[in-house]
């Protein structure tokens, strides 16, 4: 079944063996620009036990929007992410994911990257929540911004860090925002 | 004459040592060229990002031929800058990739111009 969608194959096999599982290979690949109507949850389960040789874990995939800010590194680690996916963002949220997470896995040891529990910093499904809930928005809200008109704040967008400028992920209640680095060196000061 | 055509020569011969840094400075100045008009060549934003080049620096890039950095490349000063000089970085670099300092120094040169400071 799987032998028939090369491009499910091709893509989805390389997603499961970033982790990610068949939940999120299928919401990825379900995209129009990608494999579209003939991804099934079926399709994706069976791609991800050729590249993996076992079966998917089932369940709920993870929505807590809290969990990106627990810890400096998983800020810095996801705001990575998204600002990759920012760049790609003409390529739509899917296409942006694979590549941005394609990056930062390379980046993080690739195949050999993982702790000990198998998983990154910020996992394959964690990343893909992140980019689906946050791209679209942030098109739309930063583009309201430029030509002066409101628009609803995305639960988590990119921010400049107030000190060095680099991007950095923000909740909605937050106006402004400072990276941990600076934050960290910030407290060394004023102690 | 021979002064005229190549004065740096005879200094060189008193300074080997500088003459054989130039000339790796003119070596990775090639590569470093060689590699960015590869990334022109992708028209990449998401590439180009990662090697903080602008959408307008690439369209310049796309457009340039290496043979045009020839003076530049052989002039012996470096025509990149370190990305990664702070000591904390240097030091997770070597032993703990994944730390923020590490992020940080990555994330500073991706343009980010559309991104906002804040909302005050």
């Amino acid at each position: 079944m799987a032998r028939d969608n090369p491009l499910a194959t091709l893509v989805g096999g390389e997603l499961a063996r970033m982790g990610a599982r068949s939940a999120t290979i299928y919401s990825i690949l379900k995209s129009p620009r990608l494999c579209g109507r003939k991804m099934t949850n079926a399709l994706a389960r069976q791609v991800y036990l050729d590249a993996t040789g076992k079966s998917s874990h089932s369940g709920l995939l993870p929505s807590s929007t809290s969990w990106y800010f627990d810890g400096s590194r998983r800020i810095m680690h996801a705001s990575f992410i998204l600002a990759m996916a920012w760049a790609w963002r003409s390529l739509g949220p899917e296409e942006a994911f694979i590549r941005s997470y394609a990056v930062y896995w390379r980046m993080t040891g690739g195949q050999h990257g993982a702790d000990k529990d198998g998983a990154r910093e910020i996992p394959a499904d964690r990343a893909w929540k992140l980019v689906q809930d946050s791209l679209l928005p942030m098109q739309n809200w930063v583009e309201a911004k430029s030509k002066g008109h409101t628009a609803a704040t995305p639960v988590i967008r990119l921010l400049r860090c107030k000190s060095c400028s680099v991007p950095i992920i923000a909740s909605n209640s937050m106006l402004s925002v400072t990276c941990p680095v600076c934050r960290k060196k910030q407290d060394k000061k004023q102690d | 004459m021979m002064a005229t055509k190549n004065p740096t020569s005879d200094i060189f011969k008193l300074l080997p040592e500088l003459k054989a840094l130039q000339d790796q400075v003119a070596q990775a100045n090639r590569a470093v060229v060689a590699l960015i008009q590869s990334v022109a060549d992708l028209d990449d934003p998401g590439i180009a990002a990662l090697f903080g080049i602008s959408p307008s620096a690439l369209t310049d890039l796309r457009n340039a031929r290496t043979s045009s950095f020839n003076e530049a490349i052989q002039s012996g000063i470096p025509l990149f800058t370190l990305r990664i000089t702070d000591p904390s970085v240097l030091s997770a670099l070597r032993h703990n990739f994944g730390a923020e300092e590490v992020f940080q120094a990555i994330m500073s040169t991706i343009p980010s111009q559309e991104i906002p400071r804040g909302t005050r």
